[in-house]
């Protein structure tokens, strides 16, 4: 048998049952790790878009709020990209003739919308409504990251469903004023903790159907 | 083609092996892949109403055979994808019937003709608009249309009669009102319509008339008789419903008093009930003496003796408080007889008020004096507005035949049928959500039509084609409506959906005596005389179905799979027999028959049905289209076939022979008693009284070992009354088209796969001879202690705090369990994917609130947690806790009757929370432990005691 097996086949075998369960292990775990790197969740990537519109420039140097472009974010259950009269508004008065924005003044003029790339993308079975969390004071930059400092916008959440539900259990602490730089809001906890008598509380909105119809 | 359902192709186990194992490997790739950007694409322009994700809503209306019903259609992102009614429109009052609910796929029906076709010349409206500019006096100019009322058309009319002086109109149905209308006319000399108020009576005698279902004020007459009828107690008075009719129809089951009788012995039964009125010394005033001696003398047909005289007597005890009214398919002097009975009683001026019939020009030319016509020759050019004589027309008419002799024809239709074959023109119509028009309600109310939609596929409107005659260079449709009206009257009706005060005022009719009417009193006393000597005579009765109205609603699926109120036949229709007649002639149910009548035959599957008049056979319209049929083409039997100018829509002397064959029904229920169990609780009044506790064993707390799951408030919750359910399965179709819930086809029903959230499960009790039906709607019941929830594996389904039964798709793996160990039974499982191959256009429609579930998946009814979710949404944008009556769920919002009711248990005040008070009121399969969330009303029925 030793003629068979020398002394070092022990070791290999050895090895090789070990891999063998960390390969089982691994084959579990190592999806569920996957899915959880920024890489699957798509944050970062920053898209090129039809229009070179840069965020920093119209936030910090014009100090333009959100909710004057993303209007509908206060009301609606999407946030919108502002329709093309919007950025025409301005742009009929200045920079009317930059080569920037000839896809802009193509589409204003000809009535064909522009085709954006979507940043923030929930899969189709997940109800997000955008204006209630506005409503109840949660910042825009909790979720988007600072956008004012960002040249194309990237993805800076997971957006997975377990980070929905970090802020859902305890909203108290995950949404407290000032705790982001820059917070034109100023969202306290309060402003999440007020409610009505006989309203069921923010964290009872972990149930299924809260997201899933 | 394959279809969902057809076994898979042969496969050997090695290649079975290879396919699965790539597969498996290739799955596991496709999660590696990062998901590519979606596309935004917003709107160019800045609209105040448009918002991304935000619903809009428009008020329009619906018509039917000339009658306009008021809905609101709600778009979402520019597509129309729910029709609810306008609660403000008096055809309304907020409901919908079923058909109203499935315009929506008629409008993203994809055979919708896209194309204009001609077999000479240019086809277009603006060709023919050219070659008509500037001609005058065109000679033998006929239009044919179903019936209308709309004053934009009168108007046209006008204008095309001074430029055509000689153009004819011809409005035709093939069941229309011209009968009640010529009823009237024998008795006052002209056409009336009387409005019919259920809310008003005690006593309701429908003679063959199927009121809360069918005919064109049946949304608003469903309502008004539920809201009358409703037991709000043990002393409650719900009155007393007579119908006599040849096969149950969702009225009949409502009845206390149905007598099941052939269509032929109707008629003599109305001149027995006049006659036993006015033996109770009612006379009909005006008429003379000689004819009511005549009346008085007539016997009450001894097979439904004791219906008459019941009928009779309730009816002269309450005078003014009764309400009488036969079905459109009885002759013109059975009408008359109503109006006798109904002048007799005090009911014009209260129950019945008489007005001028909204239609244009209702009794008008018939479609037979048109085929006289053009055999004559004297028709060159026809234009056929939206109808389908070819298929539609009795069958001796031959109006292929006749229309091969017009030189010109024109035919203006949403899909190209069995007419547009045999017309040299094919112009397709715009949807009805895609046009401007108007129309008036039965009570003559002015409805305005707007679209919400640009035409999908093109096309135009009757009236921007009968523009073009009336020689109104370019107009468009809503110019034509406007009619120069503007400013703030024209948009208030716009937003509101019609121009209130435009009802038709009262008129006083009272009898004229005439020969006429002497001659159809006389012709009425001796068919009731000689009705004895026919009784046995075997009679065909045809109505229009219940889902595919006569054939014009054939190609939406929806209306194809819906089950038919009582037979629960889909996909089909069938010869309806009692179980009697059926013994006699020798065949059972799913026999393929051959019916034979008056020289024509057709085949059709046979169809047992108790509470079917013994010597009756029914068969439902609208089935065995042809061409522009779409999902229904050559499905069923087409009933025209045997219909006749001679023998009309019932008739005896029909010979009935089995064929040998078998042609399996598909059926969404064919067991129809309770098996010793008691599920669907009724009982007569008189016992209610007595006992009025006795739903007690199947209400009220159980001991449980299971934790409770509900926390806070809102907690929601259903109570339907099974007393007012009518069966009109207007709530099955608003479920399927607010919660996307797809179709299985045929097959799909035979393997007993269809996927209705809410079902009517009909429960038969009493006799053979004399079934008493209860409609039970069925949907998941939403128990506090759901079996479903424990027995999941993965939580796909679980329980909100606010007492909901959550389904969540994307976690379940398809074990079905939960569908197991469901007690009601109202889980459905997406065996194949119903959805994936659906055309893009059918896509358009689906509501973006609701997910569309893949294969493997089970689902069931959420109680509409997407409207839930909305308004509570709304509620803490507002800040403020949810007000009562803010959810009303799908099936809630159609329903005719109101007898569904849901909302959240702490709203003390609303129906919802009184009725599961009520002491009639169960939850079904109470001892399981359950606590179902839904409870029910127990069906409390007023027959007529003997001699009170």
């Amino acid at each position: 048998v030793a003629s068979l097996y020398p002394s070092w086949s022990n070791a290999v075998y050895r090895l090789a049952i070990a891999g063998l369960a960390l390969g089982a292990v691994g084959a579990v775990v190592g999806p569920m790790v996957y899915v959880r790197t920024p890489y699957n969740t798509s944050q970062l990537v920053a898209w090129d878009q039809p229009v070179e519109f840069d965020h920093r420039h119209h936030v910090r140097d014009d100090g333009i709020e959100c909710l004057y472009c993303h209007s509908s974010a206060e009301t609606a259950p999407t946030a919108g990209v502002p329709t093309t009269a919007v950025c025409m508004g301005c742009h009929l008065q200045v920079w009317s003739d930059s080569p920037l924005l000839e896809p802009v003044r193509r589409s204003y003029f000809s009535g064909q919308p522009i085709r954006w790339r979507r940043v923030h993308n929930l899969p189709d079975f997940v109800y997000f409504h955008h204006g209630v969390h506005v409503q109840r004071g949660v910042p825009c930059e909790r979720c988007h990251g600072d956008v004012g400092r960002m040249a194309r916008v990237v993805q800076v959440a997971p957006l997975t469903m377990g980070w929905c539900l970090d802020c859902h259990r305890s909203p108290e602490t995950r949404i407290a004023g000032g705790t982001l730089p820059g917070s034109m809001w100023g969202a306290t906890v309060d402003m999440v903790a007020e409610r009505p008598e006989g309203q069921a509380a923010v964290s009872s909105l972990t149930t299924c159907s809260a997201c899933h119809r | 083609m394959s279809h969902p359902g057809d076994p898979p192709p042969e496969l050997d186990r090695r290649e079975m092996m290879t396919l699965l194992g790539a597969g498996l490997s290739l799955a596991g790739l496709g999660g590696c892949m990062q998901t590519p950007a979606e596309g935004i694409l917003p709107r160019t322009d800045q609209s105040p109403e448009a918002r991304p994700g935000m619903p809009v809503e428009y008020a329009t209306s619906l018509v039917l055979d000339g009658f306009a019903t008021g809905v609101v259609c709600k778009a979402l992102d520019g597509r129309p994808i729910k029709i609810e009614g306008n609660p403000d429109h008096p055809a309304s009052l907020g409901a919908t019937s079923a058909w109203q609910q499935a315009a929506i796929l008629g409008l993203y029906e994809p055979a919708r003709a896209g194309r204009a076709r001609a077999r000479h010349g240019l086809p277009s409206v603006g060709s023919l608009r050219q070659i008509l500019a500037g001609r005058r006096g065109l000679a033998r100019l006929w239009f044919l249309s179903h019936p209308d009322g709309s004053p934009t058309v009168a108007r046209l009319m006008e204008r095309i009669r001074e430029r055509h002086p000689s153009a004819r109109f011809v409005f035709e149905s093939p069941v229309g009102r011209r009968a009640v209308y010529q009823g009237a006319e024998l008795c006052t000399g002209r056409a009336l319509e009387a409005q019919h108020r259920f809310d008003l009576a005690d006593v309701w005698v429908s003679l063959d008339a199927d009121f809360a279902a069918a005919g064109p004020g049946s949304v608003r007459w469903a309502r008004d008789f539920a809201r009358r009828r409703r037991l709000a107690s043990p002393t409650g008075d719900p009155g007393r419903l007579y119908v006599a009719e040849p096969r149950p129809t969702a009225t009949g089951i409502l009845a206390d008093e149905r007598a099941a009788m052939r269509a032929v012995d109707v008629g003599p039964a109305a001149v027995a009930l006049l006659g036993a009125i006015v033996r109770r010394g009612r006379r009909p005033p005006g008429l003379d003496a000689a004819l009511a001696d005549q009346l008085a003398r007539v016997a009450s047909p001894p097979l439904h003796a004791r219906w008459v005289e019941a009928a009779a007597r309730d009816l002269a005890a309450r005078p003014g408080r009764g309400l009488i009214l036969a079905g459109e398919r009885q002759p013109a002097w059975v009408h008359a007889i109503v109006h006798l009975i109904g002048a007799a009683l005090g009911h014009h001026g209260t129950t019945a008020t008489l007005t001028a019939p909204s239609l244009i020009d209702p009794l008008g030319l018939t479609l037979a004096d048109l085929v006289t016509a053009a055999r004559a020759g004297e028709v060159r050019t026809l234009v056929i507005l939206d109808a389908n004589p070819v298929y539609t027309a009795p069958a001796d008419l031959d109006v292929a035949g006749a229309l091969a002799r017009v030189p010109e024809t024109i035919h203006l239709a949403e899909l190209e049928d069995e007419t547009s074959a045999a017309c040299g023109w094919f112009l397709p119509r715009a949807h009805p959500l895609e046009s401007w028009g108007d129309a008036r309600a039965l009570d003559g109310t002015e409805s305005l039509i707007q679209p919400l939609i640009r035409p999908l596929h093109g096309g135009v409107t009757g009236p921007e084609l009968l523009a073009a005659f009336a020689g109104i260079a370019a107009a468009s449709g809503r110019e034509l409506v406007r009619a120069g009206q503007a400013g703030p009257a024209w948009s208030d009706d716009l937003r509101r959906g019609f121009r209130p005060g435009t009802a038709s005022p009262a008129v006083a009719a009272p009898i004229a005596p005439s020969a006429a009417l002497a001659r159809a009193i006389g012709q009425a006393v001796e068919t009731a005389r000689s009705a004895g000597a026919r009784a046995t005579a075997l009679e065909l009765a045809l109505a229009p179905s219940e889902a595919v109205h006569d054939g014009r609603l054939a190609h939406i699926g929806w209306l194809q799979e819906l089950p038919q109120p009582v037979t629960k036949l889909t996909w089909g229709n069938a010869a309806l027999m009692s179980p009697r007649t059926a013994a006699r002639l020798g065949v059972a149910t799913d026999d393929l028959v051959r019916l034979r009548l008056a020289g024509r035959e057709i085949e059709a599957p046979a169809l047992v049905q108790p509470g079917t008049a013994d010597d009756s056979v029914s068969i439902a319209l609208g089935y065995g289209r042809g061409a522009g049929g779409g999902v229904g083409r050559g499905i069923g039997a087409s009933g025209f076939r045997l219909w006749t100018t001679r023998t009309g829509a019932f008739a005896p002397g029909l010979t009935v022979e089995s064929t040998g064959e078998q042609r399996p029904l598909a059926r969404t229920q064919e067991v129809f008693d309770e098996g010793g169990r008691e599920i669907a609780l009724a009982a007569a009044l008189a016992r209610y009284r007595a006992d009025p506790d006795f739903t007690a064993e199947h209400r009220g707390p159980l001991p449980t070992l299971l934790p409770d799951l509900t926390t806070g408030q809102p907690q929601w919750a259903m109570t339907i009354d099974t007393m007012i359910c009518s069966g009109c399965s207007a709530c099955v179709v608003a479920c399927q088209a607010e919660n996307n819930i797809p179709l299985v086809g045929r097959q799909g029903v035979l393997d007993h796969r269809q996927m209705h959230w809410l079902r009517i499960d009909t429960y038969q009790g009493g006799s053979a001879a004399a079934p008493a039906f209860v409609h039970q709607p069925m949907l998941c019941q939403h128990c506090e202690k759901a079996p479903c929830e424990y027995v999941c594996p993965t939580y796909a389904t679980s329980h909100s705090p606010d007492g909901l039964n959550e389904m969540t798709y994307n976690r379940c793996i398809g074990t079905r369990f939960c569908s197991n160990n469901c007690p009601y039974k109202v889980r459905r499982f997406n065996w194949f994917d119903y959805t994936e191959d659906a055309p893009a256009l059918v896509q358009l429609g689906r509501n973006p609130n609701v997910t569309v579930r893949g294969r493997g998946v089970m689902e069931k009814c959420t109680y509409c947690v997407q409207r839930i979710r909305a308004a509570e949404i709304e509620a803490r944008m507002e800040h403020r806790a949810i007000r009562p009556g803010e959810v009303v769920t799908a099936c809630q919002q159609a329903c005719p009757t109101g007898a569904i009711q849901f909302g959240a248990l702490h709203h003390e005040g609303t129906e919802m929370v009184a009725w599961r008070r009520q002491d009639r009121a169960y939850a079904v399969l109470h001892e399981l432990g359950t606590r179902p969330r839904t409870m029910y009303l127990a069906r409390i029925t007023n027959p007529a005691g003997e001699g009170e």
